[in-house]
């Protein structure tokens, strides 16, 4: 049972004691001791040799335990394997629905109709956001390690979905070589390309240096509200359930000046998705920039935005952007927050 | 030569006591955790495996493998160990005279 | 099952009684005055050594040493006594067969004997026996012939685990049970007896975690079932949004706890030693004792209380609230301080003296004796003493009763006071550490310094750190965990080789230390 405890090379508390120099009677005794448990152990193998036992669990199939040796190499993990690609699904206990793993958690919360989220959701926002404000630039990680890529999402398994809670699930690619703490071992060539930049909504960094009309032309095409975690814009149709007309009204009002909201007219696939402008402009390419100032205003804005929708605060559209407010806002929240402790 | 026969005739009486007292037993018990503890038996179980392999599982016997790994099973037996056996028999002497 | 023909007919002829009787009286003594006869008798009737692995004739109860002058080999050539009985391991060894025999009625006999000399030795705990697999157990070993085993340099026991939306706080946790040895030990050999509904009970679940883990597979496990019945067992817990490892983990244990008491063998007999009177696989890894000392400063009257734990928090140095600084240098970079960050890297000197409680820890060493030492609890916290029945002013000190099998050291690195944040300072700890220093019977000086030196009851070894990197508001929890000698990194679903440094350097927020002897209990 102990046999699981590790040797430990602590110094002893007795070493002033010589033990090359003993040959006390005490010390043969401890030989003697020393001996008996060998023999001990000798008689341990012998009697499992006679019972049958050895033969069946000791002589170990080095064949066999060799598919189990552990891979040290860079890139790989233990197993030898290259960080999964795969979206691994799961169905919910509760209610039976097959999902993404990934996003099995905010699902669970919702379909047990439980948690305090509503309130810490909203703690949290506001504390987020006034630590972007604080000018901590570290903490892309925080976007990158905890959210994981959810590739197949289809309009169609979505639509049923509760749309008031819907903005703050959007997920960020996970380790495609963006900003952030790359995983130790694993070097960034291994990921690069292998997520599909389709569906990969634009930064404002990649945003922001299109000229007018290509910008009016990418909103007429999509929802481009701009989400919460990937700080990037939805490319979704402008019937995107996840949000609401009247956030892509205020993306609008901040991109563009005006918040007209075209019809996608024409726009539609025979099979009724959106047609993706990422056909067109590669993502990926804009993400290291240095557009955090206006980044960050953007991210402030869309949770401003989303607050409005799924927890009722009483945020006005006004506050957009409004520093002050919004730390006067986190610290009344601060209080009430006590986790993670 | 005297002295040897006087040593030995004092580890006898100090054995005695040892078996007397039952403290023999509580020290076999914790040598043995504590080699169990340090890797010491698994390390020698595996000596044992290569001595089962070369004679053969049927035709082993205990005799054998204590001749095969007693060397080793002194040498690798920690310092540590065996210096808190030792204090603890001083230890238990200097209590029972 | 015995082979011997020789060892049958001696058991024909009413051998086992004797075997029964020299057993009792040379090999393991039930009595003092079997010791004591022991202590005197046993010694080769030839040359005299009580050493040489002496041997008893089974016939005539001859005594002669084995090895060295080997007489009992002469004595079983001259006689044809055929049999004789170790008296060290209490083997028969036929001179006939050359071999030593195994005899599965002179075994049960024997550890009947053995078990009861144990007791009588006034020895707290029961002596080991070691597992083996009965008939039943052999045969269904041998028809299923392929098998795994934990051993060095093989990733069995190892697996990754899919985040599912932000669970890397339940992920780091899962790590550091599963490879928590005395709890897989009993998840692995199936000692949950489930009495309800199996697809209900969380500790089937965990057993299910365990069996996933150690059965090597290399694909992430998906542990959306085990977070479905906590959430649903522990409804505080329930909610998505950014959780903590250290909350999740006492969370777990409270849960795991409440269902698996019925477990728990030998009810009646192990609940006294135990600070939370539960016998639980749980309590019995996981729970110590937390003595706290009141002691009166009118009339010097020490009023006791003692109390379980799971864990131990511990203060990470007291921030200085009036420019809202972290005391220690050590990696500022992702504390959210609204005020602008300290010169880089810089360490900020020690408080100034003028704050009474303002201190920096060095090492786990120096927080542990900080959360032992007599605290005063100051004139405003006058508590009622029993004797002088006055409210006086006293003083306060915890120290540890009972050590754990399993302790959790928890850095609060999550400060709640005036301004939120995170702490981010590194504290050294240990692969090994002593917890003697800390022990209730050493700080109130009654403990004999020269005897717990001695014992290694408290000494522990590091098996899991669990790490979070971000900062209070967001964040990511890896692990590290030990196996077979050595360490891994748990990253979710990534899981990478470390070195002993890559755990010693990291931050640490939750340190699992296990002890290093265990006794049988």
């Amino acid at each position: 049972m102990s046999s699981v405890l590790d040797n430990g090379s602590s110094p002893s508390e007795v070493d002033s004691l010589d033990l090359d120099e003993d040959s006390s009677p005490e010390f043969s005794i401890v030989s003697e001791l020393i001996d008996e448990a060998i023999v001990s152990v000798c008689f341990d193998i012998h009697r499992s040799i006679k019972r049958g036992v050895y033969s069946v669990l000791e002589q170990s199939d080095e064949k066999i335990m060799k598919q189990f040796e552990v891979v040290e190499c860079d890139g790989l993990d233990v197993f030898g394997q290259v960080p999964l690609k795969k979206q691994v699904e799961c169905i919910c206990p509760s209610c039976q629905r097959n999902m993404a793993a990934n996003r099995f958690a905010p699902h669970l919360e919702k379909c047990l109709g439980m948690g305090r989220n509503s309130s810490r959701l909203a703690s949290r926002r506001l504390a987020t956001t006034g630590k972007l404000i604080d000018g901590d630039d570290d903490d892309d990680n925080y976007f990158d390690d905890d959210w994981t890529w959810n590739s197949d999402r289809k309009p169609g398994k979505k639509n049923k979905r509760d749309r008031g809670n819907s903005p703050r699930r959007a997920k960020a690619p996970r380790k495609n070589g963006e900003a952030g703490t790359p995983r130790p071992g694993t070097p960034s060539s291994v990921h690069s390309g292998e997520l599909p930049a389709t569906r990969t909504g634009l930064t404002m960094t990649a945003f922001e240096p299109l000229g007018n009309e290509e910008k009016k032309a990418l909103l007429s095409q999509t929802c481009g509200v701009i989400s919460e975690h990937t700080a990037r814009m939805c490319t979704r149709s402008h019937r995107c359930p996840q949000h609401s007309d009247e956030q892509r009204q205020s993306v609008r009002l901040l991109l563009l000046g005006y918040a007209e909201v075209e019809p996608p007219v024409g726009r539609l696939r025979p099979d009724g998705s959106s047609l993706e402008p990422d056909d067109v402009i590669d993502v990926d390419s804009y993400e290291d920039g240095d557009g955090q100032a206006l980044r960050d205003t953007l991210n402030r804005l869309s949770w401003e935005e989303e607050s409005n929708v799924s927890t009722g605060d009483d945020n006005s559209p006004a506050a957009f952007g409004s520093v002050p407010l919004v730390k006067k806002k986190r610290k009344k929240k601060a209080k009430h927050k006590r986790r993670p402790r | 030569m005297v002295e040897r026969i006087k040593d030995s005739q004092l580890s006898a009486s100090i054995n005695q006591k040892l078996v007397e007292s039952g403290e023999r037993e509580r020290l076999k018990e914790l040598l043995r955790s504590r080699l169990i503890e340090c890797g010491w038996r698994d390390k020698l179980r595996s000596h044992c495996k290569e001595v089962i392999k070369q004679k053969g599982l049927e035709n082993v016997t205990v005799d054998d493998l204590v001749a095969e790994i007693t060397p080793t099973g002194r040498a690798l037996v920690p310092d540590e160990v065996k210096r808190d056996m030792l204090l603890r028999i001083r230890t238990f002497l200097a209590a029972n005279t | 099952m015995c082979s011997c023909p020789h060892l049958k007919d001696f058991k024909k002829a009413d051998g086992l009684k004797v075997f029964r009787k020299v057993h009792a009286h040379f090999v393991c003594c039930g009595s003092r005055e079997a010791r004591k006869r022991k202590a005197s008798l046993c010694y080769c009737h030839e040359c005299g050594t009580y050493s040489g692995r002496l041997h008893s004739c089974l016939f005539c109860v001859y005594f002669g040493c084995y090895t060295g002058n080997r007489h009992i080999h002469h004595h079983a050539q001259s006689t044809g006594h055929s049999l004789a009985l170790d008296l060290t391991h209490g083997v028969v060894y036929c001179f006939v067969c050359r071999d030593h025999v195994y005899d599965l009625d002179l075994e049960k006999i024997g550890v009947e004997q053995a078990v009861r000399a144990w007791k009588t030795l006034g020895n707290g705990h029961i002596k080991y026996i070691p597992w083996e697999p009965s008939k039943a157990e052999l045969q269904l070993l041998k028809e299923n012939k392929k098998r795994i085993k934990l051993e060095k340099n093989s990733f069995i026991g190892l697996r990754g685990l899919t985040n599912l939306g932000n669970t890397c706080f339940m992920n780091c946790i899962v790590q550091a049970l599963t490879h928590t040895p005395l709890l897989r030990d009993y998840f692995l050999s199936d000692q949950h007896v489930c009495a309800g509904d199996k697809e209900q009970c969380i500790v089937c679940e965990v057993a299910s975690v365990f069996q996933e883990f150690y059965s090597g597979q290399k694909a992430p496990h998906t542990p959306f079932k085990l977070l479905h019945l906590v959430w649903t067992h522990a409804r505080h817990l329930a909610g998505y949004e950014q959780q903590d490892a250290h909350e999740f983990f006492i969370a777990a244990l409270d849960v795991l706890h409440q269902y698996c008491k019925d477990d728990a063998p030998n009810k009646d007999v192990l609940v006294p030693n135990n600070p939370n009177r539960c016998n639980c696989i749980i309590d019995r890894i996981f729970t110590g004792g937390l003595q706290s000392d009141v002691i009166c400063q009118a009339c010097k009257c020490v009023s006791t209380t003692i109390d379980p734990f799971w864990d131990i928090s511990l203060d990470l140095g007291n921030i200085d609230h009036s420019n809202g600084r972290s005391s220690s240098g050590a990696s500022a970079a992702s504390t959210p301080d609204p005020t602008p960050p300290e010169e880089n890297g810089q360490p900020v000197p020690e408080i100034s003296s003028h704050h009474e409680e303002s201190f920096v820890p060095k090492s786990l060493v120096e927080c542990l004796r900080r959360f032992t030492r007599p605290e005063r609890l100051g004139s405003e916290a006058k508590i009622k003493c029993s004797q002088c029945q006055t409210y006086q002013e006293s003083t306060k000190q915890l120290t540890m009763k009972k050590l754990p099998i399993v302790v959790c050291f928890h850095f609060k690195r999550f400060e709640h006071s005036k301004k939120s944040k995170k702490i981010s300072t590194y504290i050294p700890f240990p692969q090994q550490l002593d917890m003697a220093p800390f022990m209730a019977s050493r700080l109130n000086g009654n403990g004999d310094h020269s005897q717990s030196s001695l014992c290694c009851d408290s000494n522990y070894t590091l098996f899991a750190v669990v790490n979070h990197s971000g900062t209070l508001e967001v964040g990511h929890y890896t692990s590290f965990i030990r196996q077979q000698q050595e360490w891994f990194k748990c990253d979710d679903a990534w899981i990478t080789k470390a070195t002993l440094d890559d755990v010693l350097q990291s931050e640490g927020y939750l340190l699992f230390y296990h002890k290093k002897v265990l006794e049988y209990e």
